[in-house]
C-alpha cells in the first residue's frame, strides 16, 4: 500500500502533511513527498485531504496490485471513490457522509 | 473494510461473494487490539498514571471490539478527561526531580547529536522483529512458542536495546524519533515476552499457542497484568472483572 502524487498537481500547501497518522508527508521546496512509502498502511487521509486532488492511493504488486489508481472527489453530501484501472476505465463508490459512519 | 482491500477486490473483478478470500493469521504481532491486552484502565478509561486515559487498541481488558468498541470507549474517554480537567484541572507531572530532568534532557541530547552510523534505527528493528517471529510465538513460528524460545528471545532484545544506546540521529529530528520509536518497541517486546512467559496455559487458541502449557485451565481466568519497576518488568495477576461488576484502581 501506498500513495502517488502528482507533482504537476501539488500545490504544496502541507495539509497530507498535517493528517499523515503515520508522520510519512514532508514538503520540500514546495512539493510533498512519502519519505517511507513501505511505512504508508493505506489509511487514505491524505488522499481525502488534499485540495488539489494530487494523491492517488494504489496497492503495491507484492500485495497483489495490477496498477490501479484510487482517490477521492467530495459532493458535498456524498464522497464519491474512483478506482482508475490500468486499462483506463473506472469504477465509483458513493458514501453519503451522513451515513458514513452508522453501523 | 480497508480501502486497500475495496481496492484489491475491484481491481480483480470479483468480490468475496464471488471468489474465496484468502486469508493468513496476522494479527498476534505486538498490537493489543484483537486480544485483551493493553494498558490497565478503570471504568472511566483511566490507565493506572493520573490524567492519563486510553481507548481502543491500547486499552486492555476487553478483546476484539473493532472499530465499533473503540468510538464508545473513545467517548467514554473523552468524557471522563472532560470532568477531570474541570474538577482537577489540567494534570502536571512533577513527579521528576531536577536531576532526572537533567538526566534525560542530556540522553535525548546525546541521541540527537551522536554521528555514529554502525547500525540504523531501522536495522536494530528489523533484527527485533526477526527476534520476536522466531523466538517468541510469532508468525515464523505459526505463533507457538515455549519457555526456552522465550528466554533466547529475552536475551536478544536486551541485547538489541543495549545496541540502540549506540544510535545516532545525526542532528535530524526524524531520526531521533525513529530512535525513540524503536527504543519503545523493544520495550513493548520485554513487556509481551514476560507476559508471555508469566501465563502457564493457552488462553487464546490460535492467536499464541503455549508449547509448555498447551491447554485452557480454569485456575487461569485472571489478568496477567505488570508494572514496570526500576526499569524490570514486574507481573502481577489481578482478578476478572465479571459482567454487571464495576472496577477502580486499588493497586
Amino acid at each position: 500500500m501506498s500513495i502517488k502524487i502528482d507533482e504537476g498537481s501539488c500545490i504544496g500547501c502541507g495539509r497530507c502533511s498535517d493528517i499523515c497518522p503515520g508522520n510519512l508527508l514532508v514538503v520540500d521546496n514546495n512539493l510533498a513527498r512519502i519519505r517511507e512509502p513501505q511505512a504508508c498502511w493505506g489509511c487514505t487521509a491524505c488522499v481525502k485531504e488534499c485540495p488539489a486532488n494530487a494523491i492517488r492511493s494504489y496497492l503495491g504488486a507484492d500485495m497483489g496490485g495490477s496498477g490501479s489508481l484510487l482517490y477521492v472527489k467530495d459532493h458535498e453530501d456524498t464522497l464519491e471513490w474512483i478506482i482508475q484501472k490500468a486499462d483506463g476505465t473506472t469504477e465509483s463508490i458513493i458514501i453519503y457522509k451522513a451515513n458514513s459512519n452508522t453501523y | 473494510m480497508s480501502p486497500a482491500q475495496t481496492l484489491k477486490w475491484i481491481e480483480a473483478g470479483k468480490g468475496p461473494a464471488e471468489r474465496n478470500v484468502e486469508i493468513e493469521g496476522t494479527e498476534p504481532y505486538v498490537v493489543g487490539g484483537h486480544t485483551a491486552s493493553g494498558y490497565w484502565i478503570n471504568d472511566k478509561r483511566q490507565t493506572t498514571l493520573q490524567g492519563l486515559y486510553a481507548a481502543g487498541d491500547v486499552a486492555g481488558g476487553c478483546p476484539q471490539k473493532y472499530v465499533t468498541g473503540a468510538f464508545v470507549e473513545g467517548e467514554l474517554a473523552a468524557k471522563a478527561v472532560q470532568e477531570y480537567i474541570f474538577s482537577e484541572g489540567v494534570y502536571r507531572d512533577n513527579s521528576m526531580s531536577a536531576k532526572q530532568n537533567e538526566e534525560k534532557y542530556s540522553e535525548v541530547q546525546h541521541f540527537f547529536a551522536s554521528e555514529n552510523d554502525l547500525y540504523t534505527a531501522a536495522e536494530l528493528e528489523e533484527a527485533m522483529q526477526k527476534t520476536m517471529d522466531d523466538y517468541a510465538g510469532g508468525i515464523a513460528r505459526q505463533y507457538r512458542f515455549n519457555e526456552t524460545q522465550l528466554n533466547i528471545a529475552d536475551k536478544r532484545i536486551r541485547r538489541i536495546e543495549q545496541l540502540s544506546n549506540q544510535l545516532g540521529a545525526k542532528g535530524e529530528l526524524y531520526k531521533l524519533l525513529q530512535i525513540y520509536e524503536l527504543r519503545e518497541r523493544l520495550m513493548v517486546c520485554k513487556v509481551l515476552i514476560a507476559h508471555l512467559r508469566a501465563r502457564k496455559e493457552t488462553r487464546w487458541h490460535s492467536f499464541a499457542e503455549n508449547l509448555d502449557y498447551p491447554d485452557k485451565s480454569s485456575d487461569w481466568e485472571r489478568y496477567v497484568n505488570s508494572k514496570l519497576e526500576n526499569g524490570e518488568v514486574k507481573i502481577i495477576f489481578r482478578e476478572l472483572i465479571r459482567r454487571g461488576e464495576h472496577y477502580e484502581h486499588k493497586n
